[in-house]
């Protein structure tokens, strides 16, 4: 199993997190107020494309509306392999803070 | 809602959709517009846009990356499923590729021919500022001339200052004796500046003081080998004629190909005034004159200082102008007289090329009406497709590819083919190309164009028609729509006979025409008529060598003659004046120089008056005209009319006309008539005459060869017979015939082979059909008659077709002879029986094949 890169993982959190609105637009609108800072549309897309592509999201289109000059949205979802990507992931980092923790402590 | 949606940048928004990847197109451009959108709201129009378009901008470079991943992808799909078709469907494939393959070898034999054609004196480093001078002269009407008198060229030089140099030409046959060996050649004389202005490299010598002496002499490497082998020929002396030595003082480079001059030896310009010809005279023309302008004078400037300059000379005709012809278009300049050299022709440049345009087109029909008809055959791979998303672009770029890839292979194979073909081309031509051509990079640049070309016209119909289907219907099974292209396949084969068709009426025309041209009556009896040239030995004891020779039974005549029905060389002026002549009107009258007997040894008859002859002393001053002087003159009765010729004092020679000879064909049948007058001056004759019988042939030449050979010690004896330096007259005619035989016979094979195509997928498609027919009764004939009555009929539209256009063609071709044969009727009808019989050859095979296959095969698994 691939290791994911930090981006990813935190575009898979926000899927995960926006479910019904999980699109291009509110996802990057969601991480870079986390961030604090605004992601271009490229930062956003070019990783979604990639975990899309490694079975870890999967996209429908959802319904179209008046702002997007009615064309649909594409929404993604988590799928079993991307949450268990997300929990590997959340299982090395914490134990990987566990023992940080330990040194410093 | 409206308005909102037109703020958004349109042409930004169009660019996006094209860039971005197939798959997410819709939902990306979305996002795009939405956040547009909300940035308008944020911070304004301004800012918004300028986001817009910046994220556009960066987009290009990833997308162009993108596609040309997918199309390298797609391409590795594209170039298998092509070789899989090209291997499952063999007969079809080997009948594309060789079809086009055929196209494509006519194409490029032609395209050497017609660089070659263009390439004529490019070599030359200063040939831009290189010219030839003609020569304009007023009679009835103007008529150019390659030829100058002697002294222009160098007055030119002296008297117009933007003339830097220039040379003269003039050519002559010397008969050159080294080592008890003979050798006739031809070549010429020339001023030494000639090596300045043209490059013509030297292998041995020095061009600055190689033709310095009047006693030097220049020759080819091909002479220099025939005569001195591998002596080293520098130093040598040669014996010319009968009494002349000229050392030889440099070897050049054989004369290319492509040069409009041709000659084999050059000697200086001096000892053509020692031999007698005119040099210094200004009423006689002999010479091809060359100048080379300065680097920055143009053409126009220069032509008007030339344009008068015969003026102020003391020239024969009053109004004589001169004009410069640039040393490029000499080779395919036309219309002009006595251009030393022969020219080539830009019709038949242009007729070849559209020949062989047609071949390659009639191969690329084939091309589209066999993908087209089996179309079905791939209709199930085009649904399939479309489902898993191509789009229509794709599909046409994909057969488009294969059309391509097919006409690669065909370029391959030409090229091959072409290599193998060369030297017979070179015979059928009569040029000297090498395979070394094929990798000249403007060739190579030709072959490709040819090769996008056929490629590009032999796939864009299928290609169009193949990605139209609908994958639903398709994959359903119900296409049932393919028969409804077949109007456009059916007007693409009445095109390809047509085509061939009118080739074919061209090449019989051409042959009549041959034909016509050398048994037309000429006015004289051209067989069994022996030409020999007279050297100044015989001509010293010509009348015993006359009367040994009539002692031989077989030989009925014998006469001395100036200008002969092959060369075409007589003696051109207009200054004959008669009583009641027209002051106004200039008549250009032919003029042959003659002895007794010329008429009888021609059996040329004598209508009015009487003939030369020994009864009657006096006949240097008597002349005989032809019925069309006779006609310009305006005499009802010309017999004792006294002619002048010469205006003015002493200049004056006075004539009286004996008699008038019936037209004959004085010069080729590609000159009408013009007025002739015969002179009696047997010492300016050139030529001897013999008029043998047609018996006993080869004793009779032996023993005129014993004669000569005793009369003219080791003067070659090198006959003709008349007749036969007639045919070589017309062969510029007969090349062209032949090289358009080979265009008929290949366009016609074509044809067949798209026809053998089309005839053997229809009796497929109809094999149950015919099935059924069959058990219900139908025999074998009717069968046939059946599968075969469709492509009959197309053959005869396209006759119909081709017959009056190659009528209007052909008889255009004709008016360039004045005298020419009838375009006759049974050469359409026999055109069209012709392609009848062999379009019902070519589809009865598959017609039969079909009709005799046994039912019970072709419906068991109904």
């Amino acid at each position: 199993m691939e290791y994911l890169s930090q981006r990813e993982e935190q575009i898979l959190l926000a899927v995960g997190y926006l479910r019904e609105e999980a699109y291009l637009v509110a996802l990057r609108k969601h991480l870079s107020k986390i961030v604090g800072k605004e992601l271009s549309i490229g930062a956003v897309h070019i990783p979604l494309r990639r975990i899309e592509k490694q079975g870890l999201i999967t996209a429908s289109l959802g319904e179209s509306t008046a702002v997007r000059g009615g064309r649909r949205k594409k929404i993604y979802r988590l799928t079993a392999a991307g949450l268990a990507a997300l929990k590997e992931s959340k299982r090395i980092t914490d134990r990987l803070w566990a023992d940080y923790l330990k040194v410093k402590a | 809602m409206k308005t909102e949606r037109d703020s958004r940048p349109r042409l930004g928004r169009r660019i996006l959709w094209f860039l971005l990847p197939d798959d997410e197109r819709e939902s990306l451009v979305g996002d795009f517009d939405e956040i547009y959108r909300e940035k308008i709201k944020d911070k304004g129009k301004l800012v918004a846009l300028l986001w817009y378009w910046s994220q556009v901008i960066l987009l290009i470079p990833s997308s162009i990356k993108e596609s040309i991943y997918w199309s390298v992808l797609m391409f590795r799909n594209y170039l298998k499923i092509a070789v899989r078709n090209l291997i499952r469907h063999k007969g079809f494939s080997i009948l594309n590729i060789t079809g086009l393959a055929i196209g494509m070898v006519c194409t490029i034999l032609i395209l050497f021919w017609v660089q070659h054609e263009l390439s004529f004196d490019r070599y030359h480093k200063n040939g831009k500022n290189i010219y030839r001078i003609l020569q304009h002269i007023q009679y009835s009407e103007i008529v150019t001339w390659a030829i100058n008198q002697g002294p222009l060229g160098p007055a030119l030089k002296e008297e117009i200052p933007e003339i830097e140099e220039q040379a003269r030409f003039c050519f002559s046959q010397w008969r050159m004796k080294y080592d008890d060996q003979v050798f006739v050649e031809l070549g010429g004389y020339t001023d030494p500046s000639l090596f300045k202005m043209f490059t013509i490299p030297f292998i041995k010598g020095d061009p600055e003081t190689a033709l310095a002496d009047p006693r030097s002499l220049v020759l080819t490497e091909e002479v220099a080998r025939k005569i001195f082998g591998n002596e080293d020929p520098i130093g040598k002396t040669i014996h010319v004629g009968s009494d002349y030595d000229f050392k030889v003082t440099g070897i050049l480079q054989n004369i290319p190909d492509n040069s409009h001059f041709r000659f084999k030896f050059l000697a200086n310009m001096d000892v053509a005034k020692e031999v007698g010809r005119t040099v210094d005279s200004w009423k006689n023309s002999h010479f091809t004159t060359y100048v080379q302008l300065a680097e920055n004078v143009s053409m126009e400037e220069a032509n008007k200082k030339i344009y008068n300059f015969l003026d102020a000379k003391p020239t024969l005709e009053d109004w004589e102008k001169l004009s410069l012809q640039p040393l490029f278009k000499i080779h395919l300049g036309s219309g002009i007289g006595y251009d030393a050299f022969g020219t080539g022709n830009t019709k038949y440049i242009v007729i070849f090329l559209a020949a062989a345009l047609f071949i390659l087109l009639i191969a690329c029909i084939n091309f589209m009406n066999l993908s087209t008809a089996r179309s079905l055959l791939r209709s199930r791979e085009v649904g399939l497709r479309k489902v898993v998303g191509a789009f229509r672009g794709q599909l046409i770029r994909q057969f488009l590819g294969e059309a391509i890839f097919q006409s690669l292979i065909a370029m391959i194979l030409a090229v091959g083919l072409g290599m193998l073909l060369l030297p017979a081309f070179n015979q059928l031509a009569r040029k000297n190309f090498s395979a070394h051509l094929f990798w000249r990079p403007d060739i190579i640049l030709g072959l490709v164009a040819i090769l996008l070309f056929a490629g590009f016209i032999a796939g864009f119909y299928p290609a169009f028609v193949l990605s139209k289907f609908r994958p639903v219907s398709v994959l359903k099974g119900t296409t049932g729509t393919v028969g409804g292209r077949s109007f456009f396949r059916k007007a693409l084969v009445v095109f390809q006979f047509s085509v061939a068709v009118i080739l074919m009426v061209g090449s019989l025309l051409i042959y009549s025409q041959i034909h016509f041209m050398r048994n037309k009556d000429l006015g004289y009896d051209k067989e069994n008529l022996v030409t020999l040239a007279l050297n100044t030995i015989v001509q010293q004891n010509y009348e015993t060598f006359r009367n040994e020779l009539l002692g031989n039974a077989d030989i009925l005549n014998i006469t001395r003659v100036a200008g002969l029905p092959t060369d075409g060389y007589y003696f051109s002026n207009s200054r004959w004046n008669w009583e009641g002549k027209d002051p106004d009107k200039d008549i250009l009258f032919r003029a042959n120089f003659v002895d007794y007997d010329y008429l009888e040894t021609l059996k040329a008859p004598i209508v009015m008056g009487r003939n030369y002859s020994k009864d009657y002393g006096a006949d240097a001053t008597g002349i005989i005209i032809n019925k069309t002087s006779q006609k310009a003159m305006g005499f009802e009765d010309p017999i004792g009319k006294s002619v002048t010729l010469g205006e003015g004092g002493e200049n004056v020679s006075q004539f009286q006309i004996i008699g008038v000879v019936k037209d004959f064909h004085y010069v080729s049948l590609r000159t009408e008539i013009e007025p002739m007058i015969l002179l009696f001056a047997p010492e300016q004759c050139s030529s001897i005459m013999v008029r043998i019988s047609s018996e006993n042939t080869p004793e009779t030449l032996k023993f005129m060869g014993g004669v000569w050979k005793k009369y003219a010690g080791d003067f070659e004896f090198d006959y003709h017979f008349l007749d036969e330096s007639l045919d070589t007259l017309y062969r510029g005619e007969q090349q062209v015939g032949r090289i358009i035989n080979v265009f008929t016979l290949l366009s016609v094979f074509i044809s067949c082979l798209g026809l053998f195509g089309l005839a053997s997928f229809m009796a497929l498609r109809r094999t149950k059909e015919i099935g059924v027919r069959k058990v219900l009764g139908a025999s074998i004939s009717g069968v046939v008659v059946l599968l075969t009555k469709e492509f009959s009929k197309w053959v005869i539209v396209a006759n119909l077709i081709a017959w009056p256009l190659s009528y209007f063609a052909l008889n255009q071709w004709l008016q360039e002879f004045p005298y020419r044969t009838d375009i006759k009727l049974w050469i359409f009808i026999g055109t069209g029986l012709l392609t009848f019989v062999i379009a019902i050859l070519t589809v009865s095979y598959q017609a039969l094949r079909a009709a005799l296959s046994n039912p019970a095969d072709s419906l068991r698994y109904e």
